[in-house]
């Protein structure tokens, strides 16, 4: 009984002991719930509240980049796409397994695609795939509610229809770098492209346009839950650039496989209907993500896809400048039009002989026949005459030496060698003998296929101070002029007798006729006829082993081959167009270039007089009906 | 209440009017209360899980409120046997039980990691459930033989029950549960009289187990790891949605039917139904909940207080020590406090087992708390006067 009642004592202690244990943990409990609900809470909720409103920033489309007719070059179409917000995943490799059961992705493209994520902002997002087919997009949206941090998006990727065909000109956009980071907020919108080269990165402001908002509200998650207000942005501006897309085609198909550039300048403005460096590369590749073996294939060609040779591409301009080297020499009277120089193949000067192209020479040679037949001795001894100070004045006076801006980028000034810069850059004295090689437009003389089709340009209209242009107009408003006159009104003063026109201007008519140069590469007759020069320069010194062997140009590598030039316009009697075409290693300038400027030059004759005919038949129709 | 007063007269002798004059009707009450709040929670709670599982939205609610139901009946049915039936339908069901999570050894189906249910078409049944009421009861049983008669080996033979309870359940594997028993029987072991030297040492025996789960287990290790290596900001992805949802609810909630992180909230109607709840209807629910948990121990423990039968005591101690220590656990998990277990929080949480073995559990409290002579109607008044005496 005693036992008992020990027995109950102690129950009952015991179950007080429980029940004050019971009471502490439920305190406990109680006190964490109102620790985190009420306390942590209210932080919480704060923080919350200024999250609940987002503003998204909306993309504008690009502005379009279009031809002098308005034919699209770079466009804009829809691009079905997958972004991340790494902040939002939470855990990252669950929605990345959940994502590959409705995308695949590969091994490589998941450890790349993680190593992105890790190194962007938390809230940034991140390109998961892009370029989707609508399938897919389908299926990824359907099962984006499971995905958190995954957000589609239909929006619009830059495209460019003709691919490669004005790469050059035009250039690619791609994501913004972290140095190309402006302060505009757009930059920060997933997917974002901003212009990266030629047209797109000069007039990037202007194609951008002007970012739009959208106020959402989002829940705890950022997930949009309502949109509040929408004030779509101002699409980008409209570029119109000069080029004819037709006359593009016909350069670049002209120019096959080989490696060069073609430039025409359209005299009624000075702007490039033509502005081609060939091969080109896809810039949609560039947008859309270009493939490591695509990328190194490019990197090795020996014809430099990647390069700009129009503009970025510096040559020795060989013998296209004579006619310039003639106008100097009549300009300061250092010869007469009718004046013979005597051509023996051979040109002593100093301890040296240089040659002419001709292995036996020319003969007697006039000013004509000079630039007819291109005689190097006849220009040796005009650059003799001359002296480099007043050869070089000339050369820059027609453009080279000098930065054309367009707008494409990258635009080489190139080399006008001079005693001073002799000095100053090499570090050496100017020696006699440089003068002989700029006369006939090697040595140290550099030059753009670009600059050459502007000497071409002046060579055919007299005038000086021109300003090339690519761009025609932006948002519709034409651009009287992109960059700076080449020559200002002072330098463009320098009067050239009309007289010494007409014979240099007549020298290049017989480059195309009967015992010219580039007599084949004439035009049809109904089109007018072209004036021009041929040019061929020497990629690696000629030795006098070559000359004792006499090796033809296709027996050589392809490297070591020289590259040819033409310069010319047409038609002569009302000069319309003016080109420069090279053709890199392609062997001389009379066969492997001035056929391709005379069958562009066709093309874009033809082009005219049709369309000048269409004009007529329009008008005469409408004249018909008014009556 | 007073219409059933006069509908069962005190001296109808039937066995409803029997059980109606005896029952702890608080007690009851209580229960009741709970099973309506969690039918109520997961038609709140299920449908957003529901829909990520591609399920109708109803479908866990509805299921729920046949498994509350029949939770319903098997509390009632229990309640009404007499403390002999109860004792033996008790031991009945822990031997089953032992039977039954023996088997999901061998054919058990296989859910995160590990086996712990056995397929019973179109509903599975945990076994283990029902194992720690069964084994409850059979060990106040055996302590209750020993305090009667010196020489009954009742202490080691409860013991050895237990070791091998927790060998099967750490077999399948199933840490939390295997603390869980092993708490309660630490309870009936304190009740019983051990010296707290004893128990000291099964604290430790516990921790040394503990240790072991952690490396021989590697989702106990990961869940551990991910627990203790992780600062505020960095838990696991669910006990972190669980503590924004805490926060997102405050004090008041955002309302029924407004939650949002509830959508995102892993198990939102089964282990984190907690969290889910405290977002819609805010912490002063939670503390309701809890205050309906606590008073449901405590109205156990005033029993016991003027109970002279040990069996009763020790049983009824045990059994609702399990609900009692279960809820703590759960609602510790979802507040942070501790690891998360797989345990769900009783009466509440979606799932059949969990609910019914529930009712069960309580079933044989209110069996074996049924006074010997007829209560006075009303509740206060029973109360009043305990807490008078």
């Amino acid at each position: 009984m005693k036992a008992e009642r020990e027995r109950s004592r102690r129950f009952t202690r015991r179950a007080l002991l429980l029940a004050g244990a019971q009471g502490a943990l439920t305190t406990l409990l109680a006190g964490r719930l109102y620790y985190l609900a009420v306390v942590e809470g209210e932080r919480y909720r704060t923080r919350a509240e200024a999250n609940r409103i987002a503003l998204r920033l909306l993309a504008p489309p690009r502005g379009e980049i279009v031809d002098r007719q308005g034919r699209p070059i770079a466009t804009n179409r829809r691009d079905y796409r997958l972004f991340l917000i790494p902040e939002q995943a939470g855990d990252l490799a669950a929605t990345l397994v959940k994502l590959k059961r409705v995308l695949p992705i590969s091994p490589g493209e998941e450890r790349r695609l993680i190593a992105r994520i890790r190194r962007s902002r938390p809230d940034r997002p991140v390109t998961v795939a892009q370029n989707l087919p609508w399938d897919r997009f389908a299926a990824a949206n359907v099962a984006a509610p499971d995905l958190p941090g995954i957000i589609p998006d239909a929006g619009l990727t830059r495209w460019y229809p003709d691919g490669a065909l004005n790469a050059h000109a035009v250039g690619y956009v791609g994501p913004p770098a972290p140095d190309e980071m402006d302060g505009d907020p757009l930059l920060g919108v997933p997917g974002f492209r901003i212009g990266k080269r030629g047209i797109e990165k000069t007039y990037d402001k202007v194609l951008r346009g002007r970012a739009g908002g959208l106020r959402v509200e989002v829940n705890a998650y950022g997930r949009v839950i309502r949109e509040l207000d929408r004030r779509e942005g101002t699409p980008g501006a409209e570029v119109k650039l000069s080029l004819d897309l037709d006359l593009q085609r016909a350069a670049v198909r002209r120019l096959g496989e080989e490696s060069g550039a073609i430039a025409l300048v359209d005299l009624k403005d000075d702007s490039l209907c033509v502005y081609v460096s060939s091969p080109g590369f896809d810039p949609n590749a560039f947008n859309l993500g270009i493939s490591r073996e695509n990328w190194q294939a490019m990197l090795k060609d020996p014809r430099r896809p990647l390069i700009d040779k129009c503009a970025a591409g510096l040559y020795p301009p060989g013998s296209t400048i004579k006619p310039v080297v003639a106008l100097a020499a009549l300009h300061y009277g250092v010869t007469s039009p009718e004046e013979k120089i005597v051509c023996t193949g051979d040109y002593p000067y100093g301890d040296n002989v240089w040659h002419c192209w001709k292995k036996h020479g020319h003969g007697p040679v006039s000013m004509i026949d000079g630039i007819a037949r291109s005689c190097d001795v006849y220009f040796y001894e005009l650059a003799q005459r001359l002296g480099i100070e007043r050869l070089a004045r000339f050369l820059t006076l027609f453009g080279l030496g000098r930065r054309h801006v367009l707008g494409v980028g990258n635009e080489q000034a190139g080399l006008v060698p001079t005693p001073a810069w002799s000095r100053a850059v090499r570090g050496l004295p100017w020696h006699g003998g440089e003068t002989l090689n700029v006369g006939i437009g090697q040595g140290a003389l550099m030059a753009s296929p670009l600059q050459l089709a502007v000497m071409s340009a002046m060579l055919a209209t007299g005038r000086r101070n021109m300003s090339p242009r690519i761009v025609a107009a932006v948002d519709g408003v034409p651009l009287e002029s992109a960059g700076d006159p080449l020559a200002t009104e002072e330098e463009a003063g320098v009067d050239i007798d009309a007289d010494h026109w007409r014979v240099v201007r007549s020298g290049m008519e017989h480059v195309l006729r009967s015992g010219g140069t580039a007599h084949h590469a004439r035009l049809p007759r109904k089109l007018g006829r072209m004036a021009g020069k041929t040019g061929t320069a020497q990629v690696r010194r000629i030795t006098d082993a070559d000359r004792a062997e006499d090796r033809a140009q296709s027996d050589r590598p392809w490297q070591e081959r020289h590259h040819a030039w033409f310069i010319g316009y047409a038609p002569v009697s009302r000069p319309r167009y003016a080109i420069s075409v090279l053709v890199e290693h392609g062997g001389g300038g009379s066969h492997a270039a001035a056929p391709v400027a005379r069958d562009l030059m066709i093309e874009a004759l033809q082009r005219e007089s049709r369309a000048v005919a269409d004009e007529g038949s329009v008008s005469s129709a409408g004249g018909r009906e008014g009556r | 209440m007073k219409r059933f007063d006069h509908l069962l007269s005190r001296a109808d002798d039937s066995i409803l009017a029997r059980w109606w004059w005896t029952v702890d009707r608080f007690l009851l009450v209580l229960v009741v209360l709970l099973i309506a709040i969690g039918l109520l929670l997961s038609f709140a709670a299920s449908p957003a899980v529901a829909e990520r599982l591609g399920l109708s939205p109803f479908h866990f609610a509805i299921r729920q409120s046949v498994f509350a139901g029949i939770s319903l009946v098997v509390l009632l049915g229990v309640s009404l046997l007499d403390r002999r039936d109860a004792r033996r339908v008790g031991v009945f069901v822990g031997l089953a039980g032992l039977v039954l999570v023996a088997m999901t050894l061998i054919v058990g189906e296989t859910a995160k990691g590990a086996s712990r249910w056995l397929d019973l078409g179109p509903v599975a049944l945990q076994p283990s459930e029902f194992l720690k009421p069964g084994l409850i009861v059979m060990s106040a049983w055996l302590l209750a033989g020993a305090m009667h008669e010196r020489r009954f080996p009742g202490l080691s033979l409860s013991l050895l029950l237990m070791m091998a309870a927790a060998a099967l359940l750490l077999a399948q594997p199933d840490v939390g549960q295997t603390l869980l028993l092993g708490t309660a029987f630490s309870i009936q072991l304190l009740i019983f009289g051990v010296p707290f030297a004893w128990l000291g040492g099964i604290v430790a025996a516990v921790g040394g187990l503990l240790i072991g789960a952690y490396f021989i287990f590697p989702h106990v290790a990961q869940r551990i790891d991910a627990f203790l290596a992780s600062g505020p900001e960095g838990h696991l992805y669910q006990v972190a949605t669980a503590l924004r949802a805490l926060a997102v609810g405050g004090l008041f909630g955002r309302g029924p039917g407004e939650g949002m992180v509830k959508k995102v909230l892993p198990d939102a109607h089964t282990d984190f139904i907690f969290a889910a709840a405290g977002e819609e209807y805010g912490a002063l629910a939670g503390i309701i909940l809890l205050a309906l948990y606590a008073l449901l121990v405590l109205r156990t423990l005033t029993h016991l207080l003027e109970e002279d039968d040990p069996f009763v005591v020790l049983a009824a101690g045990g059994l609702v020590s399990i609900v009692g220590l279960q809820a703590a656990i759960n609602i510790g998990v979802n507040l942070a406090l501790l690891p998360p277990k797989g345990m769900t929080l009783p009466f509440i949480s979606y799932g059949g087992s969990s609910l019914v073995a529930s009712a069960f559990t309580i079933g044989l409290v209110l069996a074996f708390t049924r006074s010997a002579r007829p209560r006075r109607a009303g509740l206060t008044a029973g109360m009043m006067r305990r807490v008078r005496a």
